[in-house]
C-alpha cells in the first residue's frame, strides 16, 4: 500500500516555516519565474549542485546523492524510501515544520480522490473514513491552490471525505475551480446525499453547468431503518432519497452505491426491486465489496460476511437491475468468489494506491483480470479464495 | 368455512337460498357491491327484516345444483368480507392516496424544502 | 481525539438496529391498495401504482388490523412495496406520486395512433370481417385526397411526440396510390413538426408487388398481416376467389422480410370457433414462418362476426380454454429454451412492471378512445377508434365523432360522442372497477360493453372483457408465484 503521507522528512538545509502546495518536477531547467510553485525531486546526478529558485528540493533514500552541503540553497530535505512513487507533475502539501508531506494529487494515477473534509453527518458502521469533528476548513483552501497545479489530461478526479457536502457555498466553489482548470476531467462526488435535500443548495450544483459530474450516494437497504441503522443516523434515508429526486429534477448524474455485508446482503434483492421501481432513472448502480478499514474493523462481528455466502442474493440483484436495463457493476470483489454469471459485471474498482492481491493469488491465471483486494483485507478475507489454474 | 357462523344459510321452497346477515357487523353498502359482483352467478334482493337484521335472497337459474348454488352462497359471504374490508381500507387511506394524486398532478414537492 | 479512540472510551456510540425503528412503538398506518382474491388460498393486493404482493389469505385482516410485526419480513415487505407506512419514513408519499405521474404521463401526450381507412375494398371475404366489405370494383368506396389532405392537418394537430398512421381497410393496398400520397404529404408535414413519425399498412400481403415493396422500404413502413394459423384453418377463415389466401400470406411474409427485413413484418391471428381447439397448431404455424411472437386475440362482437353469428358460436369460458392452452404451450417452449412471446400476457405484464402505461387502447383508463387513438374512415366520418367504426357498419354510429369536411378539431374531439365514453371509462370511478384489486393493470373497453350490453360502463360481472382478463391476470400472477421458471420467463416478456 502507497503511503501517501509521511512525517518522515529530514531537512539537510535551513528552511522556511510556512506550508505550501506545489507541485513536483524532476526538471531542473525550469523557468526561473515559475521555480517558487515547484519541488525539484533531485535523482541522478544533481546532487552536486542545485539550481536556485525552487520552493523546496526533495531527496529520496540514502544520502549518496548529498554532496557540497554546505553550498546547497535553502529548503533540501530527505525523504523515506517509500515515497520513491513521486514523480513529475505530483502536487503536495508540504509543511516542513510539523513536518509533514501529503501527496494530494498523483499524475501517474487513475484514481485521483479530493479528500476535503474529515467531518460527517452520518457515522457508517463500516465507515472506512471514520469521521472528525474538527474544524478543517483549511484543506478547501489547499485544494483550491492545489487544482491549478494539476495535469489538464487527467481523466478523473474523486471528491470523498468524510461528508463533502458540509462545505456547503465552499464544495461549489470548488466544483468550479475544477470545471475551471480541469474542464475536460470527470469529477466525481460521493456524499451520502441528504444535504441535496435542499433544493436550493441542489440547484446551484445544477447552475455549475460542471461538464461531466457524477454523485455516488449510499443506500444501505430498501427499509427505511435498516438503512438509518447501517449510517447511524435518523431520517438519513428520507434525506438521502429526496435528494436523489432533487438532484434528478436538475438533470444531474446520480450513482447508487450499495456496500455489501452481513447489515445489507439479505434484503439486495428487494433493494434492487425498490431501485428498479423508484429510481429507475439513476445513472449507475455499484454493489461493493467491504473494506476492512476504519470502523469496520470495530463493528466486524455484525459486518463480516464470507462474499461467497452472499452469492444468491446478489446474482438475483443484479438480475434484477438488469432486466430493467439500469447501468450495473460488481466492485471490489475477486473472480473466484463471484458467481461466473456475475464476471461481466465485475470491475477492477480498487485504487491503485491500496490495491493488493493474497500469497494463495500468485500461480492465478485470471490475476490480471481480477481486481484484487484491498490492501486492508489482510486484516480478515474470504476463505474460500482459490486460484485459476492453466487446467480450469 | 369460518365465515359463515355470523350469517345464516336457509333454502327456501323455490330453491332459492336465504342469508342472514348481521348489520352490526356489516355494512349494507358492503352486502350490495357483493350482490353486484355476483350478478352472473345469482339474483340477489335484498330484504332489511330489522335494524340489525338483513336478508339476502339468492336465486339462481334453473340449472344450478343444490352444491354449485352453496358454493356461490359461500363465495357471496366471502365477497361480503371482503367488501367491508374494502371499505374500510379505503375510508383509512382516502386521505393519503388524495395527497398522493394532488402531488402527482402538481409542480411543487410534498417534504417541503427551503 | 478521533471517533475510534472515542468508541473504545466510552463504550460503544454505534446504537442497535431498534433504535431506528419508531415502528416497533408507534405501530403503521395503511397506504391506499386494493385487493382481490388470487384462489381459495390467497389473496392478492395492488398498490396505487400496480406493484402486487401476494399473501396468504388469513393475513389480510392482519394487516388492515395493524397487527403485523414490526420487522418481521412481511412486515419490511409491505412497507418496501409502498403497502404502509410508519413513523420512520414519509418519503413513500413523494416516491408514490413521483411514480403515479409517470404511469399518467402518456394520457398528456394525446392521440399518437391514426388509423385511416384508405378504402373499404376487399379481395378477401372473411366470415368474420369485423367492417363491411364491398366487391372489389366499387370505387365509391375509396377515401378521397381532399379527405386525405383535411386528416392529416388534423393529425398534425395533435401534441404527442410520435405519430403512427396505421392503413387499413378493407384491403388498403387496392387503394395504394393513396397511401403514397398521404405518406409523402404526411413527410412534408412533419419537416416543420418534427415528430417521430411511423407508418404502418394493414394488408393480407395479396396483392403485394415490388413497387409496393421498394415503397415501402424507401418511407420505412411497417406491414401487419393476418395470419389465423396453419393453411387449412387460415383459408377457411378467410376466402378468397383461388383459396390461396394462405399461400399469398407466406409468399407476402417473405417477400417482404426478404425486402424490408424481418423487424418490419408483423402478423395477427383472428379466432374463429374453428381455432378453439387448434391453439398449440396455430402457435407451431408462427413458428414455423419465422414469427418471435403471437397475439391471441378474442373475437369481437362487431360487424360481421354478428350478422354471420359466428360470435354466438363460443363464449368466453371457452376461449378462455384456447387461450390457456396456447399460453402453457408457448411457455414450455420457452422453457425448452426458445424465445417466443404471447403478446396479450406482455402488455400486462408491462402494465405490472413497467413504469410506464401501455399504449394497448383497450387496457388504459381512461379508455384510449379518440385520446390515444382515433380513425378516419373511407367517407371522411372520424370515429373514436377502430371498434367504434365496425359498430357503425352495423348500424350503430353512437361513436362516430364527426365529419371531417363539416367539422373542426375542437368540435370532433370534444364532441359528447368523445367525451361521454372517456368519462365513464375511468376504472377508478366506475362501480366494479373502483374497488377491483386488478385495477392497476385493467381497462375498460366502453364500445364493447356498448355493443354487449347497451351501455358503455356495462355490469362488470357480465362482462366478457371482465372474465377474461381476470381469469388471465389470475393465471399471470399464480404462474409467478408457483412457478419460478415460469416467473423468469414471463418477467423477460414485460418490457420495462
Amino acid at each position: 500500500m502507497m503511503k501517501l503521507s509521511t512525517r518522515q522528512i529530514t531537512p539537510v538545509s535551513e528552511f522556511d516555516k510556512q506550508i505550501s502546495i506545489a507541485r513536483i518536477t524532476e526538471n531542473a531547467e525550469l523557468p526561473a519565474p515559475v521555480r517558487s510553485k515547484h519541488i525539484l525531486l533531485v535523482k541522478t546526478g544533481n546532487g552536486n549542485h542545485l539550481a536556485e529558485g525552487f520552493k523546496a528540493y526533495f531527496f529520496i533514500g540514502s544520502n549518496e546523492l548529498i554532496v557540497n552541503k554546505s553550498k546547497y540553497p535553502k529548503n533540501v530535505f530527505v525523504l523515506s524510501d517509500d515515497q520513491a512513487y513521486l514523480g513529475e507533475g505530483d502536487v503536495v502539501r508540504f509543511a516542513p515544520d510539523k513536518p509533514a508531506l501529503t501527496t494530494l494529487y498523483r499524475k501517474q494515477s487513475q484514481h485521483n480522490s479530493l479528500l476535503v473534509t474529515e467531518r460527517c453527518n452520518n457515522f457508517c458502521l463500516m465507515c472506512s473514513q471514520p469521521p472528525k469533528e474538527i474544524d478543517d476548513s483549511y484543506i478547501v483552501n489547499d485544494l483550491m491552490e492545489a487544482i491549478p497545479l494539476m495535469d489538464r489530461g487527467t481523466a478523473e478526479i474523486g471528491i470523498t471525505g468524510g461528508e463533502p457536502t458540509l462545505l456547503g457555498d465552499n464544495l461549489i466553489l470548488l466544483l468550479r475551480n475544477l470545471k475551471n482548470y480541469l474542464p475536460s476531467t470527470v469529477v466525481h462526488v460521493l456524499s451520502n446525499g441528504r444535504r441535496f435535500s435542499n433544493m436550493s443548495f441542489t440547484e446551484k450544483i445544477a447552475k455549475l453547468e460542471h461538464q461531466d459530474l457524477m454523485i455516488g450516494i449510499p443506500i444501505y437497504s430498501d427499509i427505511s431503518n435498516i438503512h438509518d441503522y447501517v449510517v447511524q443516523a435518523d431520517g438519513a434515508f428520507d434525506e438521502t432519497i429526496q435528494g436523489i429526486i432533487n438532484l434528478k429534477r436538475f438533470q444531474q448524474k446520480v450513482e447508487i452505491r450499495v456496500v455489501l455485508h452481513k447489515q445489507t446482503y439479505d434484503r439486495l434483492p428487494q433493494l434492487a426491486e425498490f431501485l428498479a421501481r423508484n429510481l429507475l432513472f439513476v445513472d449507475h448502480v455499484a454493489l461493493m465489496g467491504l473494506e476492512m478499514m476504519g470502523f469496520t474493523r470495530h463493528n466486524l462481528d455484525d459486518l463480516w460476511i464470507d462474499p461467497v455466502e452472499y452469492q444468491p442474493q446478489l446474482l438475483k440483484a443484479v438480475e434484477i437491475l438488469s432486466r430493467y436495463r439500469m447501468n450495473v457493476s460488481v466492485y471490489n470483489h475477486q473472480l473466484c468468489l463471484l458467481d461466473k454469471r456475475l464476471w461481466l459485471y465485475n470491475r477492477k474498482s480498487i485504487s491503485d494506491w491500496k490495491n493488493e492481491y493474497m500469497t494463495e493469488c500468485t500461480p492465478c491465471t485470471k490475476k490480471t483480470e481480477c481486481g484484487g483486494f484491498f490492501s486492508s483485507a489482510h486484516l480478515k478475507y474470504s476463505s474460500h479464495i482459490v486460484p485459476f489454474l492453466e487446467e480450469n | 368455512m369460518s365465515q359463515t357462523e355470523d350469517s345464516g344459510v336457509r333454502t327456501s321452497d323455490d330453491g332459492s337460498l336465504l342469508v342472514l346477515f348481521d348489520l352490526r357487523i356489516y355494512k349494507i353498502s358492503a352486502i350490495k357491491k357483493a350482490a353486484y359482483k355476483f350478478a352472473s352467478d345469482c339474483s340477489v334482493l335484498l330484504k332489511q327484516l330489522s335494524v340489525d337484521q338483513l336478508e339476502a335472497h339468492l336465486s339462481f337459474s334453473d340449472n344450478t345444483d343444490a352444491c354449485a348454488k352453496k358454493i356461490i352462497a359461500r363465495a357471496f359471504c366471502n365477497e361480503v368480507i371482503d367488501q367491508d374490508l374494502r371499505e374500510q381500507i379505503a375510508q383509512e387511506t382516502e386521505a393519503t392516496r388524495n395527497l398522493i394524486l394532488a402531488q402527482a398532478f402538481s409542480k411543487t414537492s410534498l417534504l417541503t424544502q427551503e | 481525539m478521533s471517533a475510534i479512540e472515542l468508541a473504545t472510551k466510552t463504550g460503544s456510540p454505534f446504537n442497535d438496529l431498534n433504535a431506528y425503528n419508531q415502528s416497533l412503538k408507534t405501530g403503521y398506518r395503511l397506504l391506499p391498495f386494493k385487493f382481490i382474491r388470487l384462489d381459495d388460498k390467497r389473496m392478492v393486493l395492488t398498490n396505487e401504482v400496480g406493484e402486487f404482493l401476494v399473501i396468504e389469505q388469513d393475513y389480510l385482516r392482519a394487516i388492515v388490523n395493524k397487527s403485523i410485526e414490526a420487522g418481521s419480513q412481511l412486515y419490511n415487505n409491505l412497507k418496501s412495496k409502498h403497502f404502509l407506512i410508519d413513523d420512520d419514513s414519509s418519503i413513500a408519499l413523494e416516491l408514490l406520486a413521483m411514480k403515479s405521474r409517470t404511469k399518467m404521463q402518456q394520457i398528456s401526450n394525446f392521440t399518437g395512433l391514426h388509423i385511416f381507412v384508405v378504402s373499404l375494398r376487399c379481395d378477401h371475404s372473411c366470415p368474420y370481417c369485423q367492417v363491411s366489405r364491398q366487391s372489389e370494383d366499387k370505387l365509391a368506396f375509396d377515401m378521397s385526397n381532399d379527405t386525405a389532405i383535411k386528416c392529416l392537418e388534423f393529425t398534425f394537430r395533435s401534441p404527442s411526440p410520435s405519430i403512427k398512421i396505421e392503413f387499413q381497410g378493407g384491403e388498403p393496398l387496392l387503394n395504394f396510390d393513396l397511401i403514397k400520397f398521404i405518406v409523402i404529404e404526411a413527410e412534408k408535414k412533419n419537416e416543420v413538426h418534427n415528430k417521430d413519425l411511423e407508418f404502418v399498412i394493414a394488408t393480407n400481403l395479396a396483392l403485394l408487388t415490388d413497387e409496393i415493396l421498394s415503397f415501402c422500404l424507401e418511407h420505412r413502413i411497417y406491414l401487419s398481416t393476418s395470419l389465423d394459423g396453419p393453411e387449412d384453418l387460415h383459408v377457411a377463415n378467410r376466402p378468397r376467389p383461388g383459396a390461396d389466401s394462405y399461400q399469398r400470406v407466406i409468399q407476402g411474409i417473405n417477400r417482404a422480410r426478404a425486402i424490408l427485413g424481418p423487424d418490419k413484418v408483423s402478423a395477427l391471428m383472428t379466432t374463429t370457433a374453428a381455432s378453439l381447439t387448434r391453439a398449440k397448431n396455430i402457435v407451431d404455424e408462427y413458428l414455423l414462418q419465422g414469427f418471435n411472437s403471437i397475439f391471441l386475440r378474442p373475437l369481437s362482437p362487431y360487424g360481421f362476426a354478428v350478422k354471420t353469428k359466428w360470435y354466438q358460436s363460443y363464449d368466453i369460458q371457452n376461449w378462455l380454454k384456447f387461450y390457456f392452452e396456447g399460453l402453457d404451450y408457448i411457455i414450455n417452449l420457452n422453457k425448452q429454451g426458445y424465445f417466443f412471446v404471447e403478446q396479450y400476457a406482455a402488455i400486462i405484464l408491462n402494465k405490472m412492471f413497467s413504469p410506464q402505461g401501455t399504449g394497448y387502447v383497450d387496457l388504459q383508463s381512461p379508455a384510449g378512445l379518440g385520446i390515444s387513438a382515433i380513425l378516419f374512415n373511407y367517407n371522411a366520418e372520424v370515429y373514436a377508434s377502430d371498434e367504434a367504426r365496425m359498430l357503425a357498419e352495423m348500424g350503430d354510429k353512437t361513436f362516430c365523432l364527426g365529419n371531417i369536411n363539416q367539422h373542426t378539431y375542437e368540435q370532433i374531439m370534444l364532441s359528447e360522442a368523445l367525451l361521454n365514453p372517456i368519462e365513464q371509462s375511468i376504472v377508478e370511478s366506475v362501480p366494479g372497477c373502483n374497488d377491483c384489486g386488478f385495477q392497476p393493470y385493467c381497462g375498460s373497453d366502453p364500445i364493447y360493453h356498448h355493443a354487449t350490453q347497451k351501455d358503455s360502463i356495462g355490469h362488470k360481472a357480465l362482462s366478457g372483457f371482465c372474465k377474461k382478463n381476470m381469469a388471465i391476470m389470475r393465471r399471470l400472477i399464480c404462474l409467478m408465484e408457483d412457478d419460478p421458471q415460469a416467473k423468469q420467463i414471463l418477467l423477460n416478456w414485460a418490457k420495462p
